[in-house]
């Protein structure tokens, strides 16, 4: 039997579900469905789109090949200073995106850092769909490495270090033992990098600029429909809470179910 | 439980204590500005308040629209300024009474120093190969720009649009693009060149008093003090040309 809850403590958990439920219910409640298939079949809309689920999978996909080998590193305590490198490596996620974005910008801007010696041989990162990518991929792949190492520190190393003695090297303990065993809490790290990947804003805008098509994604063209259309901007909002849902989805079934 | 209680109690007389802060208390005014004219703004309201002992000005800066859209849902600004009487006409139901201009500036084609990209004149606009950013179409500078580049029958070959003359501006000031069309106002405090170009638009900057102030009396008072001589010489020091 579930124990007397006090009233007090019923009213605090309705009052957080409502504050994080009536914001999402007073969009809903904005959207002109009337014409909504008009709006969502829009090319500036459809292009956002696109350029969304693209530019967020290759991040994804980017997040996950640099960011298992590092958490499957920091899980076997393989590093030197895995205290500094864990810091070093969840900063971005506390970091506000824009000063990320401005500090992409002074990293691989046309003078920056490095970016002075790209532009030197024809390559300029700003304003193009690549920086898109790596805005996305520097604020999402702390998600990974984070829910990767976790995973990964899940696994009996003892599995590993029986294949090490029929004579597996570290790539194929990695590959053949550790990647299949932590495979779901890798795979619940992808969909949350992928959806943080979706709903980046602040470091796209400052970092890559916005153009339709080219670095215009969903929440970027949203900022700019506020300015000028607010059902416009409710119908991309819907768009985003859908993929959002959709992480929600996927998530339950794959982890939190297992929880 | 109990530290967690305490923790939140802690934060939360923390945050309302923050809140507190900010409210108006009748003596301070928030301004709602166009980025453009942020720097003349700024000298004005220091010499306000100098000369209105006990007065703070805090200035809040944006593209026209976004600020618009702030002031008809009611933020707690008590005056208004936008980058050109369009917007204003927008903002109708939350001003009060008649909007003033309190000054002009032209449209100018902004080059980084050096003018890495050999930009001469509009027609530059249009090279793939050079770096293009504008004002996005929803603000002031960047439906002037394009009326301008259309008139001057140029396509220009665009790498982002911006949400406010600023942000334009600060684009070619890092270096990172190679032109742009923007205020006079809101270049004249970076670290820039000008190429001249016959013919550009000019826009007008209107003030006006928000329904929503709670010192209307000081905001209308500082309205006059922009349209004034006066203010106009402070306005003049941060770039604007006088109305």
């Amino acid at each position: 039997m579930t124990p007397r809850v006090p009233v007090g403590l019923w009213a605090l958990a309705l009052a957080a579900v409502a504050f994080l439920v009536l914001p999402v219910v007073a969009l809903l409640a904005q959207v002109p469905y009337g014409e909504l298939w008009e709006r969502l079949t829009e090319p500036e809309l459809l292009a956002a789109l696109r350029l969304s689920l693209g530019t967020s999978l290759t991040s994804t996909a980017l997040c996950l090949l640099l960011g298992v080998p590092l958490a499957w590193l920091l899980a076997r305590n393989a590093l030197p200073a895995p205290r500094l490198v864990r810091g070093l490596v969840v900063l971005p996620l506390v970091l506000p995106p824009v000063a990320g974005g401005l500090a992409l910008l002074l990293l691989l801007g046309r003078n920056g850092l490095l970016g002075g010696a790209l532009s030197a041989f024809g390559v300029t990162v700003p304003f193009t769909t690549l920086a898109v990518v790596l805005a996305q991929t520097f604020v999402a792949l702390p998600f990974l490495v984070l829910a990767a190492e976790g995973a990964f520190r899940a696994v009996d190393q003892r599995l590993g270090d029986v294949a090490r003695t029929l004579g597996a090297g570290s790539w194929t303990v990695l590959g053949r033992v550790d990647v299949p065993l932590a495979r779901s809490g890798i795979a619940a790290g992808a969909l949350l990098a992928w959806a943080r990947a979706v709903g980046e804003f602040g470091a796209t805008v400052t970092f890559a600029g916005a153009l339709p098509g080219v670095t215009e994604t969903l929440p970027v063209a949203l900022y700019r429909a506020l300015e000028r259309d607010l059902a416009a901007a409710t119908v991309v909002g819907l768009v985003l809470l859908g993929l959002s849902l959709a992480v929600v989805l996927l998530l339950r079934g794959r982890w939190v179910g297992s929880l | 439980m109990g530290v967690v209680a305490g923790a939140s109690g802690v934060a939360l007389a923390s945050a309302l204590a923050l809140l507190a802060v900010g409210g108006n208390a009748g003596d301070e005014l928030v301004v709602l500005t166009a980025s453009s004219a942020r720097d003349g703004v700024e000298r004005a309201a220091r010499d306000f308040e100098r000369a209105n002992p006990g007065t703070t000005v805090t200035i809040s800066s944006g593209g026209s629209s976004a600020l618009v859209r702030q002031a008809v849902a009611g933020a707690p600004a008590d005056v208004l300024i936008t980058a050109d009487p369009a917007r204003m006409a927008d903002a109708t139901e939350a001003v009060a009474g008649d909007p003033v201009v309190v000054g002009r500036s032209g449209l100018q084609l902004v080059v980084p120093r050096g003018n890495p990209g050999g930009v001469s004149g509009l027609s530059d606009m249009a090279a793939e190969d050079r770096v293009v950013v504008l004002c996005t179409r929803e603000v002031p500078c960047g439906y002037a720009a394009l009326a301008a580049l259309d008139a001057a029958d140029v396509t220009p070959a665009v790498d982002s649009y911006e949400a406010s003359a600023a942000r334009a501006v600060l684009r070619v000031a890092l270096g990172e693009a190679d032109a742009t069309l923007a205020w006079a106002a809101t270049v004249g405090r970076s670290e820039v060149e000008v190429v001249p170009v016959a013919d550009l638009p000019t826009t007008a900057y209107p003030a006006a008093v928000l329904r929503q102030s709670e010192a209307s009396d000081l905001a209308g008072s500082f309205v006059r003090y922009l349209a004034s001589l006066e203010g106009g010489r402070a306005l003049a020091a941060g770039g604007l040309d006088p109305a």
